[in-house]
């Protein structure tokens, strides 16, 4: 897996990170939500994407994977995934990135697709 | 994104090993207009906590934060005297992660009773506390003085 190192589609997924205690800069999909709530106790979304932050910023990596899945395919061209562990467990997080203009800190949106254990 | 107005919305939530269902009524949440999945913000999360909290009868960020500040506390003290990492305190200030009921209880004592805060201030390194009775009074003393004081030695 090769890691992101495109400098715009960096500073667009640090920005939307940067922003995440603001409504709307980190989205979960329904199944991510639920399993955060149901698997890591007393852990919110919230503050996964603070830890999400914490990986990004101290320089950890993100894998870019091409996306494969026909279902996703045509919407998204690529992946995002990080992996760091949470509650001593090995986790991986799948997000996508959206974004439009790479010249604006407040466009970049992650949508959290998937989180598990490894 | 479109919001829509769902009715109710149900999320399983674990806290303390034990799983509750949580339900929120009214809430909007967003459908991508790509993929037609729901997808939920930061709102939803901190409603789900919230309702948890009023659940379970634990403390809010906001009242945790209050508190403090009305009896002057630092994070570094109480986070020491409590024995929770700094960091730990200061994730149930932000409600990012929320605390456990019997350290909860343990807060909810430590903030309201004055004695427990001295005697946990003079007692924390004290092998033996815990293991018996303390007489009134006692329990404000630093041990270096009673231990003085049960030698013989003026301090």
């Amino acid at each position: 897996m090769a890691p992101l190192d495109d400098q715009i589609l960096l500073t667009a997924y640090t920005n939307a990170l940067e922003n995440r205690r603001f409504e709307g800069y980190v989205m979960w999909a329904e199944v991510a939500l639920h399993w955060i709530r149901r698997e890591l106790d007393g852990v919110t979304a919230n503050a996964i994407s603070s830890l999400m932050y914490e990986h990004v910023a101290s320089g950890g990596k993100i894998d870019q994977v091409a996306e494969t899945r026909p279902e996703w395919r045509h919407l998204y061209p690529f992946h995002y995934d990080l992996r760091f562990p949470i509650l001593g467990r090995e986790i991986y997080i799948e997000t996508r990135l959206i974004f439009d203009n790479p010249e604006d800190p407040d466009d970049p949106v992650i949508l959290v697709a998937n989180i598990h254990d490894r | 994104m479109h919001p829509i107005a769902a009715e109710s919305y149900s999320v399983e939530v674990k806290h303390d090993g034990k799983v509750h269902e949580i339900q929120l009524e009214n809430i909007e949440i967003p459908t991508c207009q790509s993929c037609g999945e729901r997808v939920l913000g930061n709102d939803v999360d901190e409603a789900v906590t919230r309702e948890l909290r009023k659940k379970l009868n634990l403390l809010s960020p906001q009242q945790i934060r209050g508190r403090l500040r009305e009896l002057g506390l630092s994070q570094k003290e109480v986070a020491h005297e409590l024995g929770v990492a700094e960091a730990t305190l200061s994730r149930w200030m932000t409600g990012s992660v929320i605390q456990s009921r019997a350290l909860d209880r343990f807060l909810r004592t430590y903030l309201a009773l004055p004695k427990v805060r001295t005697l946990l201030k003079a007692k924390l390194q004290a092998p033996d506390f815990g293991l018996g009775t303390l007489e009134e009074g006692e329990a404000v003393l630093p041990s270096a003085m009673r231990d003085s004081r049960q030698s013989g030695h003026a301090t």
